[in-house]
């Protein structure tokens, strides 16, 4: 079953920046970038980090503990010490809310 | 018997042997890849020894830089367990410890360095730390003794300062130096550091010498120049002696570890030189520098690994490290001058300390200080104003209001 959850207010994240949003045991990242909203899991594949305090520079997330690299639209993991993807999910925006689509 | 023969043979089972190796695979590296390694496990990362390994949060699977099957998918061979005890340049071969010959096309050195020793001799109870085994060692010995003595005030004296607080052993930092952090961080961060630590119950005694350690058949206790400190275990972090001696007896430069160009290529037009005990031109600083941090171990790797695959990058990257005490954690990017004047952002208090180093205008260095990963976004700016040569006004640097990422921009 596929599940619509509402995230947060378009503008509860800065432009080029992520919040975090936990919701029933698990927790994601959201982020605005100049592509649009996107989300993806919460935590760094390298080690148990969130990656709310990254920097989004364009369409990369960078983890704040070890600046390991993933493409935010893809998950996929783009510089050593992360070789394991994000996980991403698909998000839309109905007039000022985020949504994200959980499994 | 046969002899053994590799495209690119990597010494040192360590975060830059590793690096090299696979980053040797992502660039397209068809020929045989082998790195030989004197420790019996496969290459771990090092920062967590100090860390989560010592309170034994960790085991060495969740440590590991790469796990096992990723070698077999890379195609990347793992010789453990055996030490290189000479290279033949002319030959283009190596020599284990068992006499077993390996030749190679492309040689990698990447062997790290040791603790510096203190010249007592050590006695049970007296430990340092460099290895896993060195950490399993002294984590079992902190869960069974009472009081610690770190001997050296610096990053992983105070790392393993506060996993033992963090234990519930009594901890007292001895430093020769009149304060910790001398040679690596301003005075204004270093003391928010020992405020932090006084808090959880560490004691300091700086500017102070060590006459010897004190015991029978195990420590029991430190003789300093005025008074004895009373311990039943020691760990001793005063420094790295970068492994440089097969480079020595290969006829390659050593300076303070083997000299190497910005691609990490030594005078040996096979053989290249990564991590802790290379001395690498910089291009960014225009000299020469040997770092022991994790970030340059992984950036030297790759850039070895592109010169070997004929690529043109360079190690051009402002130095950046870390480091975890408690909940609090510091990051720096740069490099600190103690000449540098200071222009802070942020109060210790909200647990987010930004010092913007400059000497003659010019910026050369951010640290800060904060809680979890909180400065972490900030240094990473300071660290790409740095790169891109940005040198914003410093009224804006000290301004809590103004976004750090614009200053990128301007
Ligand atoms: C306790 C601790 C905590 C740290 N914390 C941090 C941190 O928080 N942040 C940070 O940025 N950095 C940290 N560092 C530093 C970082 O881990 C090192 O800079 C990094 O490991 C260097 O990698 P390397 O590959 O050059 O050397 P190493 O990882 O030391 O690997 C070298 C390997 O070569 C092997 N070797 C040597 N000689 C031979 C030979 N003749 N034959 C075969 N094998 C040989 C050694 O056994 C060793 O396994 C820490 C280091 C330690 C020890
Ligand atoms: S935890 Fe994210 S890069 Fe290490």
């Amino acid at each position: 079953m596929t599940n619509w959850v509402l995230a947060c207010d378009t503008a509860e994240i800065d432009e080029e920046d992520l919040i975090r949003f936990d919701h029933e045991d698990k927790t994601y990242a959201i982020y605005n970038t100049d592509n649009g909203f996107f989300a993806t899991a919460g935590y760094c594949t390298h080690e148990v980090q969130h990656l709310e305090d990254g920097l989004v520079i364009g369409n990369v997330i960078e983890c704040p503990l070890h600046q390991g690299r993933f493409e935010i639209s893809s998950g996929k993991a783009l510089s050593a010490p992360v070789c394991e993807d994000l996980v991403t999910f698909p998000v839309k925006v109905e007039g000022d809310q985020v949504y994200i689509q959980i499994v | 018997m046969a002899e053994l023969k590799v495209g690119t043979l990597i010494i040192g089972a360590g975060q830059a042997g590793a690096r090299a190796a696979f980053a040797l695979r992502e660039k397209g590296y068809s020929d045989s890849v082998c790195i030989i390694g004197e420790e019996a496990l496969p290459p771990y990362e090092r920062p967590p020894l100090s860390k989560a390994v010592l309170r034994d949060e960790k085991g060495l699977s969740d440590i590991l830089v790469r796990d096992l099957p990723a070698y077999d998918s890379h195609n990347i061979q793992l010789m453990l367990g055996s030490r290189v005890e000479k290279i033949l340049p002319e030959a283009q071969k190596v020599q284990l410890g068992d006499g077993l010959m390996i030749g190679y096309d492309k040689l990698i050195l990447a062997t790290g360095g040791r603790p510096r020793q203190l010249p007592d001799k050590v006695m049970p109870g007296v430990h340092y730390l460099r290895s896993h085994g060195d950490a399993i060692q002294l984590s079992a010995e902190l869960k069974q003794y009472k009081k610690l003595a770190v001997i050296g005030g610096g990053f992983i004296g105070l790392e393993v300062a506060a996993s033992a607080r963090q234990m519930g052993l009594e901890v007292c930092v001895i430093e020769a130096a009149p304060r910790v952090l001398q040679r690596s961080l301003p005075e204004k961060i270093a003391a928010d550091v020992v405020a932090l630590h006084e808090a959880k119950g560490v004691t300091f005694h700086c500017s102070a010498r060590i006459h010897g350690f004190v015991g029978d058949d195990r420590l029991s206790g430190i003789q300093l120049e005025d008074q004895l400190i009373d311990a039943d275990v020691a760990v001793v972090g005063i420094g790295l002696i970068p492994n440089t001696e097969l480079a020595e007896v290969a006829g390659l430069a050593v300076d303070n570890g083997i000299c190497t160009d910005a691609q990490g290529r030594t005078g040996n037009p096979n053989i290249y030189a990564v991590g802790d005990c290379a001395n690498s031109y910089h291009s960014y600083y225009q000299r020469s520098i040997r770092m022991e941090s994790w970030q340059n171990a992984n950036l030297q790797g790759e850039a070895v690994a592109a010169a070997i695959c004929g690529e043109s990058t360079d190690n051009s990257a402002v130095p950046w490290l870390w480091s975890d005490q408690y909940d609090w954690s510091f990051q720096v990017a740069g490099m600190f001058d103690s000449q540098a004047q200071l222009i802070s952002r942020g109060s210790a208090e909200e647990g987010k300390l930004i010092y913007f180093i400059h000497s003659d205008g010019v910026l050369t260095g951010v640290v800060g200080w904060g809680k979890g990963t909180s400065i972490a976004k900030d240094v990473r700016v300071g660290q790409m104003l740095l790169q891109q040569g940005k040198n914003p006004p410093f009224e804006m640097l000290a301004d809590e209001n103004v976004s750090l990422k614009k200053l990128l921009k301007l």
